[in-house]
């Protein structure tokens, strides 16, 4: 009788190899984030069973008939192991290709999961001369055996999910650390931390918030929280700032705890903190003996309790945007005759310019607008915040200005913001923790009058109007809806022709 | 004809205590019972489509204006002699979530007016579309296809002038006929490209209908669009003021976002401030249908610059409003300023084969009792109003009274109930968001589970079968599956939802 062709769809029947492929299911889809057993034995369960399921699965999957094609299964399986653990660009690669294919996996490339590579041996050993014995199961139960198998082995990644906006990760990349503060466990056990970072298109007035930084920042201010399981000795990231001398913040939650927040003023740069090892001088350390109620230890100074604020919080009665001064761009600079001017009910008005096309829009009050049709305007930009429109037949000049800055000069005047005289309000949905701020309105250095942003245009004693728009001092503000900290003024004069 | 959809106030106490309401007829359903609704964003299909896309939402994505749209609740008779009712029921409850006392008090608005009998006025109708360049290839054509159809919904005394907008607007034609030949020849020529400049499209939109108006006719736009404002004037706020200044003016604005780069706040709030609907379409695909939906929805106004004001007496603590975005809350005092009140979709809430859309409204006031035993006078409920069809000024009156015998688990009626369900499913899902958020997975399980326990018990014991809280279950069943494939965490049993209104 003429011997049979090896065939590896025998081994998927074999008790090791469904032993094997067993554990993966139950490991991945029951043991992962239970309590029943530590996220670090879920983790190397996993590499253990995927090597013990992987090669002969392969061999099966591309109609492998020889003893040397079993080798190279087991041969390619470890290597795509071995690069998987060793490189983060392999393992970023091969999770994105999944990725396109509808599979959500992650891997993090750890070193120590190679301690897992014997298990081909094992794999070798035991299942390869099965496959010239007689099946124990027939074709279509191994075809579909072996489908599961591959679906399994797809779906399969370790405890990172990734997926929309919700994170949880392992501390067992020990890799080195980049970030301003890291979270060090010295408690001696296994910690669950869940740290939310500032959402990177939040932006803070550092000085401001430095203040009391416990008060000032919403919850909204911060992303979805990612969820560290943190074995003993290791740091993970905490504080990760946008920029060098950029102040920044963290609500960190330890197991059951009440969350806090870390607010890190921006002193120290960035740097790079090993990923497992002492805690350096900048670390946070969980360290306590008592491993149900960790405390933190180190980097006191930066920890404070939180009261997020909540929509509407505050005293100050912030400004509506509708009250700004707003002008298009580009503008229609050099002279023209203004050939139409249309109101809009939201306080823009439409200006036609003889020999202009576009449409151009100025929103400013109508008392501030002397201009009517027919008449000849002069439309210049000193500055990219500054717009004058002026009336050369009498000399009449309206001065617009809306700049980032405390303090601002048209013509002889300069309006310096003050200092806001009521706490911060807070408003959503653009991120906005601000308060209100009195102007000063100096002429040759000396105070001409104060102004709020919420006066009537106010005539001087000169004959010139002075008008404050908008006048914020921002805390929090949002760079994805243009609500940037710091000063917010803009403020305008109306110069008769006089002068 | 269609039924006129409802707002409902709904004033709730989580706290213990016997109140009672001042009574009126409970017949429901009669065809002279005709609701009103407040406008705004029509559905929750942003969050909808992100569960059922296998994500969890972020909080804030759940719209309490929108949920509450796509449930219908019937109301007693509007018996007050007005064209306009304004009604208050009340209900002594507990909670979904974790059983604590509460009452509530659930004031809508109805019409005696028979709606059968209506007839809609012709239209002056500005479509405006972004014709921006994330807009091309398929949605432009769905845009096409949808106008199309549209033209076919239009009665012959109506009139359409469409406007599209990029970096600047274009009007295509206005005040024409839908059978006019250059009417389709211009949308077949509709194309896309460059940057998108919402304010000048819609102020050119509302400028022509401006310039057409016909006080005869619905002065209304409908506006289209699916990305972020990049050109001009971007600040919302200005956006949003054209939409509240016009509306003053008598022109209603529905609006249309597709996809998910639209600014969802700004676009379903213009259609608020608009006194028209909010949808949100998740692809171009079903932009075609909504644009045959809207025009068969519009009716006249009941009423415009509406009014609310509920002033909360000694004894009670106003401690929160959900609902609407044009409220103001200042010490016991809340103020809602409707831009004017119309009808909705569905009439009954059986009525869902075009979706859920348009059931109706609701708007929550949370109170507490500071001193007392919660009986006796809770507060007043004033409305002013203009009528729309006589221009006349219209006010009322509602005490809300506790009685001083009522049990947990007493209510009104069962309109009362089903406020309360939609209030505490609403409420759960926007906690369960809140804890994913803060990787308080088994908290945001336990609270679904809570809520959705409880009102799978509340439907068995329904002698009717209610569509739109079975259609919620299913979502929150779906949250609880995407939070447990996402964290790995399952619920413990025995595991107790945190207070939903821990102030009370």
């Amino acid at each position: 009788m003429a011997e049979t062709r090896p065939d590896p769809g025998r081994a998927l029947a074999h008790p090791l190899w469904v032993g094997a492929f067993t554990l993966l299911l139950v490991n991945d889809h029951v043991l992962k984030g239970g309590n029943l057993v530590s996220g670090a034995l879920t983790g190397k369960l996993s590499d253990f069973a995927i090597l013990a399921v992987a090669p002969m699965l392969l061999a099966f999957a591309v109609r492998s008939r020889s003893v040397r094609s079993f080798a190279a299964a087991h041969m390619a399986v470890g290597v795509f192991f071995v690069a998987m653990q060793l490189s983060p660009a392999f393992s970023e690669a091969w999770c994105g290709l999944c990725a396109a294919a509808g599979w959500h996996v992650a891997n993090t490339p750890d070193p120590w999961d190679l301690m897992a590579l014997p298990v081909l041996l094992v794999s070798w050993r035991f299942l390869v001369p099965v496959c010239r014995g007689p099946s124990r199961l027939a074709r279509p139960w191994r075809n579909a055996l072996a489908g599961v198998g591959v679906l399994g082995c797809i779906a399969h990644g370790d405890d990172k999910v990734t997926g929309g906006f919700w994170d949880t990760a392992v501390a067992w990349e020990y890799d080195d650390i980049h970030a301003a503060i890291v979270l060090h466990n010295a408690t001696g056990d296994f910690l669950q931390a869940r740290i939310r970072a500032l959402r990177p298109d939040v932006v803070l007035d550092c000085a401001l918030v430095a203040e009391d930084p416990g008060v000032y920042l919403p919850e909204a201010a911060f992303d979805v929280a990612l969820t560290w399981e943190v074995p003993d000795s290791i740091n993970v990231p905490l504080v990760v700032p946008g920029g060098v001398d950029r102040c920044s913040a963290a609500i960190l939650t330890v197991g059951d705890g009440e969350p806090r927040l870390v607010y890190w003023p921006g002193s120290p740069t960035s740097r790079t903190h090993p990923g497992e090892g002492p805690a350096t001088d900048d670390a946070m350390v969980l360290a306590t003996g008592d491993s149900v109620a960790p405390v933190l230890t180190g980097g006191t100074d930066m920890l404070h309790m939180w009261t997020p604020l909540s929509d509407g919080d505050g005293e100050c009665s912030l400004q509506r945007d509708r009250d700004r001064i707003t002008w298009t761009t580009p503008v229609p600079e050099g002279t023209a005759t203004l050939t139409k001017l249309t109101a809009g009910v939201d306080g823009c008005f439409h200006v036609e310019l003889d020999g202009d096309d576009d449409r151009w829009y100025l929103c400013v009050p109508e008392v501030l607008f002397p201009f009517a049709v027919g008449d000849e305007l002069t439309l210049s930009m000193p500055t990219a915040a500054r717009l004058d429109v002026a009336r050369p037949s009498d000399g009449v000049r309206l001065s617009l200005s809306a700049a980032g800055t405390p303090s601002q000069v048209m013509g002889d005047y300069e309006a310096i913001q003050q200092a806001p005289s009521c706490d911060p309000s807070y408003r959503a949905p653009c991120l906005r923790v601000a308060a209100s701020a009195p102007v000063h309105l100096y002429r040759d250095q000396e105070i001409v009058t104060d102004i709020e942003a919420t006066d009537d245009p106010r005539v001087l004693a000169d004959g010139v109007t002075a008008y404050v728009a908008f006048s914020e001092r921002r805390l929090v503000g949002d760079e994805s809806c243009g609500s940037l900290a710091a000063y917010d003024l803009e403020w305008a004069l109306l110069i008769p022709g006089d002068q | 004809m269609r039924n006129l959809a409802f707002a409902a106030l709904l004033l709730f106490s989580c706290d213990s205590g016997d109140k009672y309401t001042t009574g009126f007829g409970a017949a429901v359903g009669d065809p002279l019972n005709a609701s009103v609704g407040q406008g705004g964003a029509q559905d929750f299909g942003e969050f909808r489509s992100i569960l059922e896309e296998g994500n969890i939402p972020a909080p804030g994505i759940l719209d309490d204006v929108g949920f509450f749209n796509e449930h219908s609740v019937p109301m007693p008779l509007p018996d007050c002699g007005q064209d306009l009712c304004v009604h208050g029921l009340l209900g002594v409850l507990q909670n979904m979530i974790n059983g604590a006392d509460c009452t509530v008090v659930l004031v809508g608005m109805n019409t005696p007016i028979d709606v059968e009998t209506m007839q809609r006025p012709p239209l002056n109708l500005t479509v405006v579309v972004d014709a921006s360049g994330s807009m091309e290839g398929s949605p432009i054509e769905s845009v096409r296809t949808g106008l199309s159809a549209m033209l076919a919904e239009l009665e012959p005394d109506d009139r359409l002038s469409v406007v599209t907008f990029n970096a600047d607007a274009e009007v295509l034609f206005q005040d024409l006929p839908s059978d006019d030949s250059e009417v389709q020849d211009q949308i077949d020529a509709l194309i896309a490209d460059g940057r998108t400049n919402l304010y000048e499209g819609l102020r050119i939109g509302f400028q022509v209908a401006e310039e057409h108006h016909d006080p005869t006719r619905q002065n209304r736009l409908l506006l289209l669009s699916d990305g972020m404002t990049t050109e001009g004037i971007t600040a919302s706020d200005r956006i949003l003021a054209l939409a509240e200044g016009y509306n003053a003016r008598g022109y209603g604005l529905s609006t249309v976002g597709v996809g998910t780069e639209f600014d969802t706040h700004l676009v379903s709030t213009l259609a608020e401030l608009g006194g028209g609907a909010f949808y949100y379409l998740e692809d171009a695909g079903a932009i075609e249908e909504v644009f045959t939906e809207e025009i068969n929805s519009f009716l006249v106004p009941l009423a415009r610059d509406v009014e609310l004001t509920i002033d909360v007496e000694d004894g009670w603590f106003l401690g929160g409003f959900y609902g609407t975005n044009l409220s103001e809350v200042d010490g016991s005092r809340v103020t809602v300023t409707l831009p004017s009140v119309q009808l909705a979709h569905r009439f009954s809430e059986s009525d869902n084969e075009l979706g859920r859309r348009g059931g109706g409204g609701a708007m929550l006031l949370e109170l507490v009792p500071t001193d007392g035993d919660g009986t006796g006078e809770v507060g007043v409920l004033r409305t002013d109003y203009e009528l729309v069809s006589t221009g006349a000024n219209q006010s009322q009156r509602i005490d809300i009274m506790a009685p001083p015998d009522a049990e947990p688990g007493w209510v009104f009626d069962r309109s009362v109930e089903k406020g309360f369900v939609m209030l505490n499913l609403y409420t759960a899902f926007d906690m369960a968001s809140r804890s994913c958020a803060a990787g308080e997975w088994e908290d945001a399980l336990a609270v679904l589970d809570a809520v959705g326990t409880a009102a799978r018990e509340w439907l068995d014991n329904e002698e009717e079968p209610d569509p739109d809280i079975s259609d919620d279950l299913i979502y929150v069943d779906l949250f609880m599956a995407n939070i447990e494939a996402r964290s790995g965490v399952v619920l413990t049993p025995g595991r107790v939802a945190a207070d939903p209104w821990p102030v009370d």
